[in-house]
Protein backbone atom coordinates (compact mmCIF):
# COMPACT_ATOMS: atom_id res chain seq x y z
CA UNK A 1 0.00 0.00 0.00
CA UNK A 2 1.02 3.30 -1.00
CA UNK A 3 2.01 5.81 2.17
CA UNK A 4 2.91 3.16 4.41
CA UNK A 5 6.40 2.73 6.65
CA UNK A 6 8.63 1.13 3.81
CA UNK A 7 9.82 -1.25 5.95
CA UNK A 8 6.37 -2.12 6.22
CA UNK A 9 6.21 -2.90 3.22
CA UNK A 10 9.21 -5.10 2.68
CA UNK A 11 7.49 -7.69 5.56
CA UNK A 12 5.88 -10.53 4.37
CA UNK A 13 2.40 -11.14 5.10
CA UNK A 14 2.81 -13.93 8.27
CA UNK A 15 5.52 -11.46 9.92
CA UNK A 16 3.04 -8.60 9.98
CA UNK A 17 0.73 -11.26 11.43
CA UNK A 18 2.87 -11.13 14.13
CA UNK A 19 3.45 -7.12 14.30
CA UNK A 20 -0.72 -7.11 14.50
CA UNK A 21 -0.86 -9.56 16.78
CA UNK A 22 1.21 -6.91 19.01
CA UNK A 23 -0.41 -4.01 18.33
CA UNK A 24 0.74 -2.36 14.79
CA UNK A 25 -1.86 -0.19 13.37
CA UNK A 26 0.48 0.28 10.30
CA UNK A 27 0.63 -3.76 9.52
CA UNK A 28 -3.18 -3.98 9.50
CA UNK A 29 -3.46 -1.18 7.12
CA UNK A 30 -0.66 -3.50 5.15
CA UNK A 31 -1.83 -6.62 5.44
CA UNK A 32 -5.91 -5.17 4.18
CA UNK A 33 -4.55 -3.84 1.27
CA UNK A 34 -2.47 -6.34 0.16
CA UNK A 35 -5.25 -9.11 1.17
CA UNK A 36 -8.96 -7.57 1.11
CA UNK A 37 -8.89 -7.10 -3.28
CA UNK A 38 -8.28 -10.74 -3.16
CA UNK A 39 -10.93 -11.70 -0.78
CA UNK A 40 -13.13 -9.38 -2.01
CA UNK A 41 -12.68 -10.32 -6.08
CA UNK A 42 -12.74 -13.97 -5.23
CA UNK A 43 -15.81 -14.05 -3.25
CA UNK A 44 -17.61 -11.43 -6.15
CA UNK A 45 -16.64 -14.39 -8.57
CA UNK A 46 -18.19 -17.06 -6.74
CA UNK A 47 -21.10 -15.25 -5.17
CA UNK A 48 -21.94 -13.24 -8.56
CA UNK A 49 -22.94 -10.12 -5.66
CA UNK A 50 -21.32 -7.16 -4.85
CA UNK A 51 -22.72 -6.94 -1.44
CA UNK A 52 -23.06 -10.54 -0.16
CA UNK A 53 -19.18 -10.09 -1.91
CA UNK A 54 -18.04 -7.42 0.84
CA UNK A 55 -19.95 -9.17 3.32
CA UNK A 56 -17.93 -12.09 3.13
CA UNK A 57 -14.97 -10.03 2.62
CA UNK A 58 -15.38 -8.20 5.71
CA UNK A 59 -16.14 -11.66 8.04
CA UNK A 60 -12.96 -13.11 6.26
CA UNK A 61 -10.45 -10.25 7.22
CA UNK A 62 -12.13 -9.71 10.88
CA UNK A 63 -11.09 -13.99 11.36
CA UNK A 64 -8.00 -13.16 9.99
CA UNK A 65 -7.07 -10.57 12.74
CA UNK A 66 -8.79 -12.66 15.66
CA UNK A 67 -6.58 -15.64 14.02
CA UNK A 68 -3.08 -13.44 14.34
CA UNK A 69 -2.77 -13.62 18.47
CA UNK A 70 -2.13 -17.70 17.87
CA UNK A 71 -0.46 -17.32 14.40
CA UNK A 72 2.60 -19.16 13.40
CA UNK A 73 4.96 -17.52 11.36
CA UNK A 74 6.35 -21.00 10.53
CA UNK A 75 3.09 -22.70 10.14
CA UNK A 76 2.53 -24.46 6.78
CA UNK A 77 -0.16 -22.09 5.26
CA UNK A 78 0.66 -18.01 4.46
CA UNK A 79 -1.96 -15.86 5.50
CA UNK A 80 -3.44 -15.18 1.86
CA UNK A 81 -3.59 -18.81 1.13
CA UNK A 82 -5.42 -19.31 4.96
CA UNK A 83 -7.98 -16.06 3.77
CA UNK A 84 -8.52 -17.57 0.73
CA UNK A 85 -9.47 -20.98 2.13
CA UNK A 86 -12.07 -19.04 4.69
CA UNK A 87 -13.59 -17.02 1.79
CA UNK A 88 -13.86 -20.29 0.05
CA UNK A 89 -16.02 -21.38 2.83
CA UNK A 90 -18.08 -18.37 3.64
CA UNK A 91 -19.00 -18.63 0.03
CA UNK A 92 -20.23 -22.45 0.10
CA UNK A 93 -22.38 -21.50 3.03
CA UNK A 94 -23.87 -18.49 1.43
CA UNK A 95 -24.63 -20.25 -1.88
CA UNK A 96 -26.23 -23.31 0.19
CA UNK A 97 -28.08 -20.84 2.12
CA UNK A 98 -29.90 -19.57 -0.62
CA UNK A 99 -29.64 -22.65 -3.14
CA UNK A 100 -28.33 -23.00 -6.63
CA UNK A 101 -27.25 -19.70 -7.20
CA UNK A 102 -28.33 -17.71 -10.00
CA UNK A 103 -26.35 -16.08 -12.18
CA UNK A 104 -26.03 -12.33 -10.86
CA UNK A 105 -26.20 -9.14 -13.30
CA UNK A 106 -24.33 -6.44 -11.20
CA UNK A 107 -22.69 -3.98 -13.62
CA UNK A 108 -21.70 -1.66 -10.88
CA UNK A 109 -19.65 -4.48 -9.77
CA UNK A 110 -17.24 -3.37 -12.34
CA UNK A 111 -18.42 -0.09 -12.60
CA UNK A 112 -16.14 1.53 -9.84
CA UNK A 113 -12.53 1.08 -11.13
CA UNK A 114 -13.09 1.67 -15.21
CA UNK A 115 -12.14 4.80 -16.93
CA UNK A 116 -14.71 6.30 -19.14
CA UNK A 117 -18.74 5.38 -19.76
CA UNK A 118 -18.12 3.54 -22.56
CA UNK A 119 -14.86 1.29 -21.72
CA UNK A 120 -17.20 0.93 -17.96
CA UNK A 121 -20.13 -0.69 -20.16
CA UNK A 122 -17.90 -2.89 -22.15
CA UNK A 123 -15.93 -4.12 -19.11
CA UNK A 124 -19.28 -4.41 -17.32
CA UNK A 125 -20.66 -6.27 -19.74
CA UNK A 126 -17.92 -8.78 -19.82
CA UNK A 127 -17.90 -9.29 -15.88
CA UNK A 128 -21.62 -9.82 -16.31
CA UNK A 129 -20.84 -12.35 -18.78
CA UNK A 130 -17.96 -14.20 -16.95
CA UNK A 131 -19.98 -13.91 -13.81
CA UNK A 132 -22.80 -15.92 -15.90
CA UNK A 133 -21.01 -18.38 -16.69
CA UNK A 134 -19.16 -18.76 -13.63
CA UNK A 135 -22.50 -19.24 -11.85
CA UNK A 136 -23.30 -22.12 -13.91
CA UNK A 137 -20.41 -24.23 -12.82
CA UNK A 138 -20.89 -26.51 -10.47
CA UNK A 139 -19.26 -25.18 -7.17
CA UNK A 140 -16.49 -26.83 -6.64
CA UNK A 141 -15.04 -26.07 -10.28
CA UNK A 142 -16.24 -22.23 -10.07
CA UNK A 143 -13.83 -22.39 -6.84
CA UNK A 144 -10.79 -23.85 -8.58
CA UNK A 145 -11.44 -21.75 -11.68
CA UNK A 146 -11.74 -18.35 -9.86
CA UNK A 147 -8.66 -19.21 -7.53
CA UNK A 148 -6.72 -20.49 -10.94
CA UNK A 149 -7.01 -18.40 -13.56
CA UNK A 150 -8.10 -15.14 -11.52
CA UNK A 151 -6.61 -14.95 -8.57
CA UNK A 152 -3.73 -16.55 -10.00
CA UNK A 153 -3.10 -19.65 -7.37
CA UNK A 154 -0.58 -22.26 -8.28
CA UNK A 155 -2.42 -26.11 -8.25
CA UNK A 156 -0.63 -26.54 -4.22
CA UNK A 157 -2.14 -23.69 -3.24
CA UNK A 158 -5.83 -24.21 -4.74
CA UNK A 159 -5.40 -28.17 -3.03
CA UNK A 160 -4.90 -26.39 0.23
CA UNK A 161 -7.51 -23.85 -0.19
CA UNK A 162 -10.07 -26.24 -0.97
CA UNK A 163 -8.75 -29.45 0.86
CA UNK A 164 -7.96 -31.36 -2.16
CA UNK A 165 -5.49 -33.18 -4.01
CA UNK A 166 -3.29 -31.17 -6.77
CA UNK A 167 -4.65 -34.00 -9.22
CA UNK A 168 -8.17 -33.23 -8.77
CA UNK A 169 -7.55 -29.53 -8.81
CA UNK A 170 -5.59 -30.05 -12.23
CA UNK A 171 -9.59 -31.96 -13.40
CA UNK A 172 -11.57 -29.05 -12.05
CA UNK A 173 -9.37 -26.19 -13.27
CA UNK A 174 -9.49 -28.36 -16.82
CA UNK A 175 -13.22 -29.06 -16.89
CA UNK A 176 -14.22 -25.64 -15.62
CA UNK A 177 -12.35 -23.50 -18.04
CA UNK A 178 -13.56 -26.13 -20.93
CA UNK A 179 -17.36 -25.37 -19.57
CA UNK A 180 -16.56 -21.62 -19.50
CA UNK A 181 -15.18 -21.39 -22.69
CA UNK A 182 -18.39 -23.27 -24.23
CA UNK A 183 -20.41 -21.40 -22.53
CA UNK A 184 -19.05 -18.06 -23.72
CA UNK A 185 -18.48 -19.13 -26.92
CA UNK A 186 -21.46 -17.65 -29.15
CA UNK A 187 -20.99 -14.19 -26.99
CA UNK A 188 -17.44 -13.27 -28.95
CA UNK A 189 -18.95 -10.61 -30.84
CA UNK A 190 -20.95 -9.13 -28.07
CA UNK A 191 -18.49 -8.84 -25.50
CA UNK A 192 -16.56 -6.97 -28.07
CA UNK A 193 -13.53 -9.72 -28.69
CA UNK A 194 -14.79 -10.06 -32.33
CA UNK A 195 -11.20 -9.00 -33.96
CA UNK B 1 -14.33 -28.97 -28.91
CA UNK B 2 -13.24 -25.39 -27.03
CA UNK B 3 -10.73 -23.19 -29.90
CA UNK B 4 -8.08 -21.54 -29.53
CA UNK B 5 -9.81 -17.69 -29.63
CA UNK B 6 -12.13 -19.17 -26.90
CA UNK B 7 -9.10 -19.77 -25.13
CA UNK B 8 -8.01 -16.18 -25.57
CA UNK B 9 -11.02 -14.49 -24.87
CA UNK B 10 -11.04 -16.30 -21.94
CA UNK B 11 -7.99 -14.88 -21.01
CA UNK B 12 -8.85 -11.92 -21.80
CA UNK B 13 -12.04 -12.27 -19.45
CA UNK B 14 -10.35 -13.26 -16.91
CA UNK B 15 -7.51 -10.41 -17.17
CA UNK B 16 -10.20 -7.90 -16.89
CA UNK B 17 -11.94 -9.71 -14.17
CA UNK B 18 -8.69 -9.85 -12.40
CA UNK B 19 -8.48 -5.97 -12.05
CA UNK B 20 -11.86 -5.13 -12.30
CA UNK B 21 -12.92 -5.36 -8.09
CA UNK B 22 -11.17 -2.45 -5.90
CA UNK B 23 -12.64 -2.15 -2.22
CA UNK B 24 -14.49 0.62 -1.51
CA UNK B 25 -13.28 3.03 1.31
CA UNK B 26 -16.25 2.07 3.24
CA UNK B 27 -15.31 -1.47 3.31
CA UNK B 28 -11.72 -0.82 3.64
CA UNK B 29 -12.85 1.50 6.99
CA UNK B 30 -14.51 -1.38 8.05
CA UNK B 31 -12.21 -3.71 7.57
CA UNK B 32 -9.42 -1.46 9.57
CA UNK B 33 -12.45 -0.46 12.36
CA UNK B 34 -12.72 -4.56 12.92
CA UNK B 35 -8.92 -4.63 13.09
CA UNK B 36 -8.46 -1.75 15.63
CA UNK B 37 -11.42 -3.58 17.82
CA UNK B 38 -9.35 -6.86 17.37
CA UNK B 39 -6.23 -5.41 18.52
CA UNK B 40 -7.67 -3.47 21.32
CA UNK B 41 -8.93 -6.74 22.95
CA UNK B 42 -6.02 -8.51 22.38
CA UNK B 43 -4.20 -5.42 24.64
CA UNK B 44 -6.85 -5.81 26.65
CA UNK B 45 -6.49 -9.52 27.24
CA UNK B 46 -2.33 -9.11 27.78
CA UNK B 47 -2.72 -6.27 30.42
CA UNK B 48 -5.33 -8.32 32.47
CA UNK B 49 -3.95 -11.64 32.17
CA UNK B 50 -0.10 -11.40 31.70
CA UNK B 51 0.45 -14.75 30.67
CA UNK B 52 0.09 -16.37 27.15
CA UNK B 53 0.05 -19.94 25.37
CA UNK B 54 3.49 -18.96 23.84
CA UNK B 55 2.59 -19.67 20.45
CA UNK B 56 4.63 -17.47 17.74
CA UNK B 57 3.40 -13.90 17.57
CA UNK B 58 1.89 -13.47 20.74
CA UNK B 59 2.79 -11.56 23.84
CA UNK B 60 4.39 -13.19 26.52
CA UNK B 61 4.94 -12.35 30.13
CA UNK B 62 4.63 -13.30 34.06
CA UNK B 63 7.92 -15.82 34.44
CA UNK B 64 7.83 -19.05 36.48
CA UNK B 65 6.00 -18.06 39.14
CA UNK B 66 3.05 -17.04 37.19
CA UNK B 67 3.37 -20.35 34.99
CA UNK B 68 3.06 -22.33 38.51
CA UNK B 69 0.34 -20.28 39.53
CA UNK B 70 -1.78 -21.21 36.26
CA UNK B 71 -0.23 -25.08 36.64
CA UNK B 72 -1.80 -25.24 39.95
CA UNK B 73 -5.52 -24.40 38.30
CA UNK B 74 -4.93 -20.51 39.28
CA UNK B 75 -5.27 -18.42 42.73
CA UNK B 76 -8.20 -19.94 44.13
CA UNK B 77 -6.32 -22.99 43.48
CA UNK B 78 -3.10 -22.00 44.96
CA UNK B 79 -5.25 -19.74 48.43
CA UNK B 80 -6.69 -23.45 49.36
CA UNK B 81 -3.21 -25.01 49.30
CA UNK B 82 -1.88 -22.46 51.52
CA UNK B 83 -4.73 -22.48 54.22
CA UNK B 84 -4.15 -25.76 54.33
CA UNK B 85 -0.31 -25.17 55.02
CA UNK B 86 -1.04 -22.34 57.08
CA UNK B 87 -3.65 -24.16 59.18
CA UNK B 88 -1.46 -27.62 60.06
CA UNK B 89 1.44 -25.02 61.04
CA UNK B 90 -0.67 -23.19 63.44
CA UNK B 91 -1.84 -26.64 64.90
CA UNK B 92 1.29 -27.90 65.13
CA UNK B 93 2.58 -24.75 66.88
CA UNK B 94 -0.79 -24.38 69.21
CA UNK B 95 -2.25 -27.55 69.78
CA UNK B 96 0.74 -30.48 69.13
CA UNK B 97 -1.51 -32.32 71.44
CA UNK B 98 -4.17 -32.67 69.25
CA UNK B 99 -2.19 -33.81 66.35
CA UNK B 100 -0.77 -36.70 68.50
CA UNK B 101 -4.54 -37.33 69.38
CA UNK B 102 -5.39 -37.75 65.96
CA UNK B 103 -2.33 -39.64 64.87
CA UNK B 104 -3.13 -41.85 67.50
CA UNK B 105 -0.03 -41.85 68.72
CA UNK B 106 2.12 -42.49 65.64
CA UNK B 107 4.14 -39.66 65.35
CA UNK B 108 4.76 -39.07 69.15
CA UNK B 109 5.79 -43.24 68.80
CA UNK B 110 8.04 -42.42 65.65
CA UNK B 111 10.06 -39.71 67.13
CA UNK B 112 10.74 -42.24 70.12
CA UNK B 113 8.51 -41.08 72.70
CA UNK B 114 10.16 -37.55 72.62
CA UNK B 115 8.10 -35.80 70.66
CA UNK B 116 8.28 -34.09 66.80
CA UNK B 117 8.67 -30.49 68.71
CA UNK B 118 9.51 -30.91 72.50
CA UNK B 119 11.76 -27.98 72.54
CA UNK B 120 8.68 -25.78 71.21
CA UNK B 121 6.17 -26.87 73.69
CA UNK B 122 8.46 -26.78 76.68
CA UNK B 123 9.03 -22.99 75.60
CA UNK B 124 5.43 -22.41 75.36
CA UNK B 125 5.06 -23.81 79.20
CA UNK B 126 7.83 -21.52 79.93
CA UNK B 127 6.13 -18.72 78.50
CA UNK B 128 2.97 -19.25 80.00
CA UNK B 129 4.73 -19.09 83.22
CA UNK B 130 6.30 -15.65 83.04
Amino acid sequence: MSGEVPELDALEDGALMVLFANGDRGAARVLTGRLLPRALNHAARVLGDRAEAEDVAQEAMMRLWKAARDWRQDGAAAPATWLYRVVANLCVDRLRRRGRSEPLDDPDMAADAAPGVEARMVHADRIAALDRALADLPERQRQAVVLRHIEGLSNPEIAMVLDLGVEAVESLTARGKRALARALAGQKEALGYGD
Amino acid sequence: MVTEPNDKMLEALFADARDGTDPSDDLKARVLADAASVQAGLAHAAQSRPVSGGSAGTVDGGGWFAGLVDAMGGWPAVSGVTLAGVTGLVLGFYAPDMIDTLSGGQIWSLSGEVGATPDIGTLWVEAGDV
